[in-house]
């Protein structure tokens, strides 16, 4: 039950997400989640905000743990270009921003992140022609992620366990992914899982491959052009430990973990418009020894498709 | 309601098992590894109140090193007149920072260098007397 009521106030919540700009894609991680597919190319702009709280240990007898607040946005250029009919390619473009405030001090940082490139394949796919009440699609395939963001090296708060504060991780990341939709008439469910793997950074550092996966159910309201799709959900990130040096096999325990959120959410498209809205709530979380908690994701996008 | 416990739980527990297979470095944290050689102050030097007091240190061990803690006390009163403390992950690094901030009366004082072995408490610790003469 009360589950049922936290969805419940997060399908509020994502309503009065309209009213504020916050929303968004960030730190790691990047889904497609549900896309639509009645224009075959699109090009989009997303905004994605999440925020945790963090204890830092400090160094030395009865030093008192300090607090911190973080915040991390991320402004992101992506799109969708078809290769034939079967072949999706993706791109993604962030510039992340992100906000450290603890006891004594605040930590700001800005920059272009790091861009990844995407190919995904249609392995399954109701023809546009079908008349069946069924619709269902599979898509799977993989990326990189390069290194193109500005990174400084590893910091004290990347050892704690916090998602990366500056723009850029310093690594080359491969990406893997699939996506199924199926949907029977105005009802459907979308599942999918991307896993990242990480590689070394020029010091050696290594964060934890990561799992993000989903499973949301939606409606499809259509009234000629216009289209809405509220969604409820389920997300789910895992995360390895990172190393602190890799070749040496030194394993950083206080970092990664696993993070349960619940979401809400709505799309809408009219002609070749379309907006997205979703607002995430960690249910539950185990993360960086505990010493991380994560607070809030919320998301905002707008794509044109063509 | 029950089955999303369970599966919560179940994704916790699995990912917690495949966490605990990371390959890891399995060197027992061993204070008495640790090397801590102190070249500045050395045992029984005495400074004057236009000295700059330099604090010089290398520490090594077999595996990595979490950080480590520089304190300058009194030993007559207790008090701690300075004490800074960095987070540095290795297997060995150097110290070099110095200290100015002088109390008004003569005075013996220690330097401890304490460094962090690991996340638990495990520290290892060497230090020097030396004394000040205004």
């Amino acid at each position: 039950m009360k589950q049922l009521i936290c969805c419940v106030l997060l399908f509020l919540s994502a309503a009065t997400a309209k009213a504020c700009d916050a929303c968004g894609c960030s730190a790691g991680s990047q889904g497609l989640g549900i896309l639509p597919q009645f224009y075959r190319h699109f090009i989009g702009f997303q905004y994605q905000y999440r925020s945790f709280s963090s204890l830092h240990q400090e160094i030395g007898d009865n030093k008192p743990e300090t607090k911190g607040d973080e915040s991390y946005s991320t402004y992101q250029l992506w799109g969708r270009y078809y290769i034939g009919k079967r072949l999706q390619l993706y791109g993604f473009v962030p510039y992340r921003t992100s906000l450290v405030r603890e006891d004594r001090s605040t930590i700001q940082n800005s920059g272009l992140g790091d861009i990844s490139v995407w190919a995904n394949y249609i392995l399954i796919k109701t023809p546009d022609s079908s008349e069946s009440e069924w619709k269902q699609m599979l898509l799977a395939g993989g990326g990189v992620k390069a290194p193109t963001g500005h990174h400084e090296g590893i910091s004290v708060l990347d050892r704690e366990g916090l998602p990366n504060v500056q723009p850029g991780t310093g690594s080359w990341d491969f990406i893997t992914d699939i996506n199924y939709t199926v949907r029977h008439n105005a009802i459907g469910v979308n599942a999918e899982a991307a896993y990242t793997f990480t590689t070394v950074d020029k010091e050696d550092y290594k964060y934890g491959n990561k799992l993000l996966s989903g499973l949301t159910g939606f409606y499809w309201l259509q009234t000629g052009k216009f289209a809405i799709l509220p969604q409820l959900g389920l997300r789910y990130e895992f995360t390895l430990h990172d190393y602190d040096n890799y070749s040496r096999k030194w394993l950083n325990e206080q970092t990664g973990g696993s993070i349960f959120y619940g979401m809400a959410g709505v799309q809408a498209y009219y002609s070749h418009w379309g907006v997205q809205l979703s607002y995430q709530l960690p249910l539950a979380q185990n993360y960086a020894a505990g010493n991380v908690t994560a607070k809030q994701v919320a998301t905002a996008g707008l794509f044109f498709l063509f | 309601m029950n089955s999303i416990k369970y599966t919560t739980g179940l994704l916790l527990a699995v990912a917690l098992l495949l966490q605990a297979c990371q390959k890891k470095d399995n060197t027992v944290a061993t204070p008495a590894q640790v090397n801590i050689s102190i070249s500045s102050p050395v045992n029984g030097q005495t400074f004057h109140s236009s000295d700059t007091v330099l604090i010089k240190a290398d520490v090594s061990y077999p595996t990595e090193l979490h950080g480590y803690e520089i304190k300058i006390t009194d030993t007559a009163t207790g008090l701690i007149l300075f004490d800074d403390a960095q987070h540095v992950h290795n297997d060995h690094f150097s110290i070099n920072e110095q200290w100015n901030d002088k109390p008004s009366q003569a005075a013996t004082l220690k330097m401890e260098v304490i460094a962090e072995v690991d996340h638990d408490g495990n520290t290892a610790t060497k230090t020097v007397l030396f004394k000040y003469q205004p």
